[in-house]
C-alpha cells in the first residue's frame, strides 16, 4: 500500500506536465486557433525515448561544459548527427535540445519537453501540422480505428535532423496478364492492343 | 458488437430462384441415386470430400441460410482450405457493427507510391498468387493532370517517388449507391448495413457483369484455380471475406471485414508507412475520417457517375 502511496506523489507532477492542458500553458498562450477549435480526442504515443541509442543524454552531458566553441572542436560521436539538414541555416541544435538538461528538448521558451513528447516542439514552427496530426489528418493511427487512440510521434517518420523523406524503392510491380504486355502510357492514353493491331 | 443486419429469415424479395433452379438441375442430375425428398441430405460416401461438395451445391444465398447452415458452410470452407492447402484456417461469420459505416480517405500529397499498401493487401486477403488478383492498383499520374486513362502501374524505377508525377491508388470505394449490385443477376452482392460491398463467393456465377459495371476497375475474376502457397496463408477469414475463394467468381476489396469489424485498421492503412491512409467511422463525430472530410478539400473519382463512393482523396 505504502508503495502505491509513494507512486502517486511521485507521479502527480509527471501528470501535471504531460497533461495536454499543462503543457499549452507552457508553451504560452494558447493561439486563438487552439482554443476556438475543438479539443483533439485523447491519445497515447508510441514511446521512442527508450529506444534513444544514447538515451539518458544526462550521462555525458551532466559533466560537460556547454561552450559552442566545443562544437566545432570535438565532433560529437555518432548517433548525433553529423550535421543538421532542417529548415535551411535557420535551426541549430539547441534550437531543440538543451544541454543544461540533455534528457529533455526545449522549446523555443526553454520549456523541457520530453523526447517522446516532440510534437510540442515540432509544432512551434509547424502548427498546422500538429493540429492535422493531433486529429488524426497527418500521421498515423496505429493498429486499430476504434478504442485507445495510440499514435507514431512525428519523430517515427521524420528524421529530426534531416526530416526529409527520401525516395526509395517501390515494391514489385503488379504480374501481367498472361499474353499481354504491360499498356504504354502516352499523353495521349495508353496504347492499347488493338491500336498496335490496326496500326502498320 | 451486436450485428444489425436483417434477420436471417426475413423473406428475401427474389427469394430461392437460383436455389431452385439449381437444386431442379441438381435433382435431375441425380434423380437415379436420389429422390426429391432427400436431395438435401448429404451421403455418406467417400469422406468429407463428397459430402461436402453435395453440401456446397445446395448451399444456401447467405443472408437465407440459418446460423445453422451458416456454421456448416463455414466449417465446409475450413475443410476445404484444409484439403487444398494443408493449412488449418478459421472461417468465422462477422456481423456489422451498430452505428458504424465505413469511410476511407486518402492524402495524395502523402503517397509516394512504395506499393506496401498492395503488399499488405496481399498478404492479408488470401488472393491467389497466380491468378493477377490485387485489390489495389497504385497508378502513377503526370503532376498537374488527372488524366487516368494515361496512368499506368506497373511503373518499377529504381526510386520512387519520380520527379513530375504522383500516385493514386485506386480500389474499391464501397459506393453508396453500387453500379454493380444492381447489376449482378442472382443477387451475389450487395450493400452491408456497415457501408461495405461484400459479396457471396458462394452464390457468385461469374457472369462478370458486375465487372462491367464498376467505373473504377476494382472487381477481378478468379480466371484460374486461385493458388497461394501454404505458409503464406492468412488463416484468419471471414464469410464475407477474405476466405480462400474459387475458380470463376469475382472478388474485390472488403475493407478487410475481418479486421475492421472488429475495431482493426484495415492491412493496407497498416501497411502504409507515409500515413496517406486514414479510415474509421464516417458516423462518429470524432473519428479521423470526420476531421478530414469537414477540414479539408476532398474529392471523389468520377463524382459525377453519381455511385457516391465512400472512398476519399485530398491534398494538404
Ligand atoms: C557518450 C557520451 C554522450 C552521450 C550519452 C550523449 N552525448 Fe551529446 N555530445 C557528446 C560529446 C562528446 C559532444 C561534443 C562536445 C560538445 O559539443 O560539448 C556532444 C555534443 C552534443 C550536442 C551539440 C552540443 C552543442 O554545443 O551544440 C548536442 C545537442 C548533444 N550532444 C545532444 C545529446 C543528446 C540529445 C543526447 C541524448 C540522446 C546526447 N547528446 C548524449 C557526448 C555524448
Ligand atoms: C528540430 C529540432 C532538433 C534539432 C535542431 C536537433 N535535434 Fe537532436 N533530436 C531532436 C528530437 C525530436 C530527437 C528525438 C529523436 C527520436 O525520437 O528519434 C533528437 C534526438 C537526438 C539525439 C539522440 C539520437 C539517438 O538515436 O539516440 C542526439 C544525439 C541529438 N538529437 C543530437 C543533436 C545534435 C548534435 C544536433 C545539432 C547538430 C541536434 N540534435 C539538432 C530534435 C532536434
Ligand atoms: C524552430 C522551428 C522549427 C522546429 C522546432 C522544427 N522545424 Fe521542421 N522546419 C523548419 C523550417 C524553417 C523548415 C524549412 C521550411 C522550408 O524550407 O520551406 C522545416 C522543414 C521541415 C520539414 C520539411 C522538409 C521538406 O521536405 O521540405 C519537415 C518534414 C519538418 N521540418 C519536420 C519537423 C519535425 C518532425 C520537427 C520536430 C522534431 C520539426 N520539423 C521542428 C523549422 C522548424
Ligand atoms: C506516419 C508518418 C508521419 C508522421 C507520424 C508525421 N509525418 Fe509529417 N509527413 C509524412 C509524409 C509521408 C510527408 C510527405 C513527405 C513528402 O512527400 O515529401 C510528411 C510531410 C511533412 C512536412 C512537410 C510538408 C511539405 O510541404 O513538404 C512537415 C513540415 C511535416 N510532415 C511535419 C510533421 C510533424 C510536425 C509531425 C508530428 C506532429 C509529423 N509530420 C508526423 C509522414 C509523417
Amino acid at each position: 500500500m505504502w508503495r502505491l502511496v509513494l507512486l502517486s506523489v511521485f507521479a502527480l507532477p509527471f501528470q501535471i506536465l504531460w497533461s495536454p492542458v499543462a503543457a499549452v500553458e507552457q508553451n504560452g498562450p494558447p493561439s486563438p486557433a487552439r482554443t476556438s477549435a475543438a479539443q483533439p480526442p485523447p491519445f497515447t504515443v508510441v514511446a521512442r525515448q527508450d529506444n534513444l541509442l544514447f538515451y539518458p543524454c544526462g550521462r555525458c552531458h551532466e559533466f560537460m561544459p556547454e561552450h559552442p566553441l566545443l562544437v566545432a572542436a570535438t565532433r560529437p560521436p555518432p548517433p548525433h548527427p553529423e550535421s543538421l539538414n532542417h529548415g535551411g541555416d535557420r535551426l541549430w541544435c539547441q534550437t531543440c535540445h538543451s544541454l543544461d538538461d540533455a534528457d529533455h528538448l526545449r522549446t523555443l521558451r526553454g520549456t523541457p519537453v520530453p523526447f517522446d513528447r516532440a510534437y510540442l516542439v515540432c509544432g512551434q514552427c509547424h502548427a498546422n501540422r500538429e493540429r492535422d496530426w493531433l486529429f488524426g489528418g497527418h500521421g498515423k493511427r496505429v493498429a486499430n480505428w476504434r478504442g485507445t487512440r495510440e499514435l507514431y510521434l512525428c519523430t517515427n517518420c521524420h528524421d529530426p535532423h534531416d526530416p526529409t523523406i527520401k525516395p526509395r524503392k517501390p515494391r514489385k510491380p503488379p504480374p501481367l496478364r498472361a499474353d499481354l504486355g504491360p499498356v504504354a502510357a502516352t499523353p495521349k492514353g495508353p496504347i492499347m492492343i488493338w491500336d498496335e493491331r490496326v496500326s502498320p | 458488437m451486436t450485428g444489425n443486419r436483417e434477420p436471417r429469415d426475413a423473406p428475401c424479395p427474389r427469394d430461392g430462384s437460383r436455389r431452385e433452379f439449381l437444386k431442379n438441375l441438381g435433382v435431375g442430375g441425380v434423380a437415379t441415386i436420389a429422390g426429391t425428398g432427400v436431395a438435401l441430405a448429404a451421403p455418406n460416401l467417400g469422406g468429407d470430400a463428397l459430402a461436402d461438395a453435395w453440401s456446397d451445391f445446395f448451399q444456401d444465398h447467405y443472408q437465407r441460410m440459418t446460423p445453422e447452415e451458416l456454421a456448416n458452410a463455414l466449417a465446409r470452407i475450413e475443410r476445404r482450405a484444409r484439403r487444398r492447402f494443408g493449412v488449418d484456417i478459421r472461417c468465422e461469420d462477422t456481423p456489422p457493427l451498430d452505428g458504424v459505416v465505413f469511410g476511407y480517405a486518402l492524402n495524395i500529397s502523402k503517397c509516394r507510391g512504395y506499393r506496401e499498401c498492395v503488399e499488405g493487401c496481399v498478404r492479408e486477403n488470401n488472393p491467389g498468387r497466380d491468378s493477377q488478383v490485387q485489390y489495389i492498383r497504385v497508378l502513377e499520374i503526370d503532376r498537374g493532370t488527372m488524366n487516368l486513362e494515361g496512368s499506368d502501374h506497373y511503373y518499377d524505377p529504381e526510386t520512387v517517388p519520380r520527379p513530375g508525377k504522383f500516385y493514386l491508388p485506386v480500389q474499391c470505394m464501397q459506393c453508396d449507391d453500387p453500379p454493380c449490385v444492381k447489376s449482378c443477376p442472382v443477387e451475389a452482392t450487395w450493400k452491408e448495413p456497415d457501408g461495405i460491398v461484400v459479396i457471396d463467393y458462394d452464390w457468385c456465377i461469374g457472369c462478370r457483369y458486375c465487372m462491367a459495371a464498376c467505373p473504377y476497375w476494382a472487381r477481378h475474376f478468379n480466371w484460374t484455380d486461385p493458388w497461394i502457397p501454404p505458409a503464406e496463408i492468412n488463416p484468419v477469414t471471414n464469410y464475407l471475406g477474405n476466405r480462400p475463394r474459387a475458380k470463376g467468381v469475382t472478388e474485390k476489396c472488403h475493407f478487410c471485414t475481418q479486421r475492421t469489424r472488429k475495431g482493426r485498421q484495415p492491412a493496407c492503412q497498416e501497411a502504409c508507412p507515409t500515413g496517406a491512409r486514414i479510415f474509421g467511422n464516417l458516423l462518429d463525430p470524432t473519428s479521423e475520417i470526420r476531421y478530414v472530410l469537414e477540414n479539408k478539400t476532398v474529392f471523389r473519382l468520377k463524382e459525377e457517375l453519381g455511385t457516391d463512393p465512400k472512398f476519399w482523396y485530398f491534398t494538404d
